[in-house]
């Protein structure tokens, strides 16, 4: 896993949309949880995202490696987790963002 | 006695073109019938006008004359009304015109500041400069009584404020009914003698000053007397300034009245805005516990992939646990039977083996190692990476919060729910006010809320100031004293002169008392007898009147009627103004709007009966309901003196023709 991200980053769409997310996520980290668990349920397979700019270090997101570890878990295969981490991220909000212009609003309770 | 002999409208209200009405010169009944718009309380306040120069509409509110140019002929560019009141008083005629037209000849008016307003009053035919025609006109009919010649039945409630202590309009009453009485009369000789009274006592001190030895003590009094009447200027000071912020409240009020509807409206407004506020509050107390509720949001995502692939982990540790044991069994028994093949012997029943077996155990016991290395291997590493796994998976494990990040998103979709509907509520309102209107009302009820505390502050002013006066004037009186005991035989003219105005006050302030009490008697009795006219209830015995001019039915039983039908109140009212036009110094018309409109049949019949016996010259305006035409003219006979109707030209228009046949 040594050559797994330090940080992680959202691709400038995402970076946009994840502003519109606050409220009624209290943080844009809170939201960017919700949007890799989103992916993960989703079946999204991990991958990798191109062109992000850093947003978190991975301390910041995962100051315990919870996150880490339940990837690892989920995903035994992986040698670079918060790279699929990152990912997911990404994967996730890309996925909100199409609900939301379909239901035309942010409708929390049918994405959980 | 005031005898009005004729009105004449020009582009008044609905009195379009000049229409004049002649009052009769007999003493006796004149009617104008006119159904509801046709202008009977504008004509009321043609009158109210031509003499005050002010139109008070109900609830007191000053309208402003624009309102009142006839629509029809403004719009035919005559921008100007007018109204001429002819009347006689203590034999002299008098001609009073009133005249509203546009400042500046030739300019159309916009707003009331485009118009000048002009009064003129022409004694046996001279014109009077205006300080002498206001003096004439207040002496005339001073507007402070005008309420009980001129006035609106609709009104009459309005006395029984004179029951309820501390009423405002209950004071005004009052004051009016002790200025129709005379009573201030009496009240302004008690004001100048207090003048002459201090002057007097003035005298006495300058003249003990000038002595030496009551030099310091003539002094002393002096100062005193400049105190006294420091306090004294200063307490009628913010007396007057009191009764003016009570009479701008006033104002206030009856306008905040006349915009009732509206002012409720208001209040219904802004107590949804206090609502929406609230809801606000508790939207945004929401919003903080679902950002902190969904700080939780990933977890309740996830939970039923977490809880799947922990099932499935558990699974997989269970297998690889029973793959390890099934391997440490095989090496066992591999071993056991490798000793077997060593010994010849079964290490289980210690019997030899026999021939052949050993081939047979050879084959067993590489199926047995083979099984051992199959499930053996790399199984210790793979267990723990399940293990761990599941670790990793029970330590982010919790309540799954998606219950509770669903109430809170309920909760809060319900409150939104609830604002956008109040929101809803809020614009119906604006839709159903004027807004201009509502400013208004605002700013009135917070104009009102001011004066309130101004008065209340005068009134703490008022206490203390007069807490000084009084001291003051004890301190005087000692003084007094004590220079009446020193200079015994000394200054013995300002001493006479002195004592000859406090006993001249004394008798005038006893006289007050005196004068307004035989006054309620004879308005008491008066005011019953009328009352028994009146009334169709034959149990009602006499009125009993309070301090105030309240008058309260008694029955026959003695007991008194405190709750009282608006009919009744009518009555009472009725009779309180006959006994007043008995008992007032000055005599005039009456003239009623409207009188009927509570009264039953029986009572209407009392009272037209009674009308000739109020005063001599009586005027009735009233609609066809009110006042039966034909019972009219039997019951009043000879003394119905003339007819008019109001006939409707147009909604804008009325003509006032004599004679009682009304149109439709």
């Amino acid at each position: 896993m040594s050559d797994d991200k330090t940080t992680l980053g959202l691709t400038p769409e995402n970076q946009d949309f994840i502003d519109e997310l606050e409220p009624p996520f209290g943080s844009g980290l809170d939201a960017a949880r919700f949007a890799m668990a989103i992916a993960i349920r989703e079946g999204a397979t991990p991958g990798e995202v191109s062109n992000t700019n850093t947003v978190w270090n991975r301390g910041t997101f995962d100051g315990d490696g919870d996150f880490r570890d339940l990837v690892v878990a989920l995903y035994p295969e992986t040698n670079a987790p918060y790279r699929d981490i990152e990912y997911f991220i990404n994967k996730g909000l890309d996925m909100i963002r199409e609900h939301k212009e379909e239901s035309k609003s942010l409708n929390l309770q049918e994405l959980m | 006695m005031l005898h009005f002999n004729s009105i004449t409208l020009e582009n008044f209200g609905p009195y379009k073109g000049q229409q004049q009405i002649e009052f009769p010169e007999q003493a006796g009944v004149g009617i104008i019938y006119g159904e509801n718009m046709r202008g009977k309380t504008t004509l009321l306040n043609a009158i109210r006008w031509a003499l005050f120069g002010e139109i008070l509409g109900r609830g007191e509110r000053e309208i402003s004359p624009e309102e009142l140019i006839n629509w029809e002929s403004k719009e035919e560019g005559n921008h100007s009304f007018r109204v001429t009141l002819e009347f006689e008083f203590e034999g002299d005629d008098y001609q009073l015109i009133r005249e509203y037209r546009p400042k500046t000849e030739g300019v159309e008016p916009n707003n009331a500041e485009d118009y000048t307003q002009d009064g003129f009053l022409r004694e046996n035919g001279t014109i009077l400069g205006p300080d002498e025609q206001e003096q004439r006109l207040n002496t005339i009919l001073p507007r402070q009584i005008s309420r009980f010649f001129l006035f609106d039945g609709e009104l009459l409630q309005q006395y029984q404020d004179l029951l309820v202590d501390q009423s405002e309009m209950g004071e005004k009453i009052r004051l009016a009914i002790e200025r129709i009485l005379g009573v201030p009369v009496l009240k302004n000789g008690r004001t100048d003698l207090r003048t002459l009274l201090d002057e007097a006592e003035s005298a006495v001190a300058d003249a003990a000053s000038k002595k030496a030895e009551t030099e310091e003590l003539g002094s002393q009094i002096q100062a005193t007397q400049e105190r006294v009447k420091g306090h004294r200027n200063e307490v009628e000071k913010l007396k007057s300034e009191r009764g003016n912020l009570v009479d701008k409240r006033n104002k206030k009020r009856a306008e905040l009245e006349n915009i009732e509807g509206i002012q409720t409206q208001i209040e219904r407004r802004e107590s949804i805005e206090a609502e929406i506020e609230q809801l606000e509050e508790r939207l945004e107390r929401k919003e903080e516990k679902l950002e902190d509720v969904l700080s939780d949001a990933w977890y309740a995502a996830l939970d039923p992939v977490l809880q799947d692939r922990l099932e499935e982990l558990k699974d997989q540790r269970e297998k690889l646990h029973q793959g390890h044991i099934d391997t440490q069994v095989a090496d066992e028994l591999a071993q056991r039977l490798e000793t077997a093949s060593r010994t010849g012997t079964c290490p289980v029943c210690d019997q030899d083996l026999e021939e052949g077996d050993e081939s047979h155990l050879t084959d067993e016991i590489k199926s047995l190692r083979e099984t051992a290395e199959t499930d053996g291997g790399s199984q210790g590493e793979e267990y723990d990476d399940v293990v761990r796994a599941i670790g990793s998976l029970q330590d982010v494990q919790r309540t799954n919060p998606k219950e509770q990040i669903n109430d809170v998103l309920d909760d809060l979709a319900s409150i939104r729910v609830d604002i956008a509907a109040k929101k809803d509520d809020i614009d119906e309102i604006n839709q159903n006010i004027d807004e201009s209107e509502a400013k208004r009302a605002t700013s009135l009820r917070k104009d009102e809320e001011k004066l309130t505390k101004k008065i209340g502050i005068k009134e703490d002013a008022i206490d203390s100031e007069q807490e000084k006066l009084t001291k003051a004037e004890e301190n005087l009186d000692k003084l007094q004293d004590k220079l009446d005991r020193m200079s015994d035989g000394s200054f013995t003219e300002e001493k006479e002169r002195r004592k000859l105005y406090e006993d001249l006050f004394d008798i005038f302030d006893k006289g007050v008392s005196s004068y307004r009490d035989e006054l309620r008697d004879r308005v008491e009795e008066d005011a019953s007898d009328i009352f028994i006219e009146l009334t169709t209830e034959p149990e009602y015995a006499r009125l009993e009147i309070n301090e105030n001019y309240g008058l309260t039915i008694v029955h026959e039983s003695g007991d008194r009627i405190t709750v009282r039908s608006s009919g009744a109140e009518h009555v009472v009212a009725l009779a309180l103004m006959g006994a007043l036009q008995n008992n007032a110094p000055l005599k005039g018309p009456i003239i009623m709007d409207s009188p009927f409109g509570r009264l039953d049949s029986g009572h209407v019949r009392n009272v037209v009966e009674a009308l000739p016996n109020l005063t001599d010259q009586v005027l009735l305006l009233v609609y066809r309901d009110e006042l039966d035409q034909q019972e009219a003219r039997e019951i009043l006979g000879g003394q119905l003196r003339k007819e008019y109707s109001m006939r409707r030209e147009s909604a804008r228009h009325t003509k006032l023709v004599e004679g009682g046949e009304i149109d439709e």
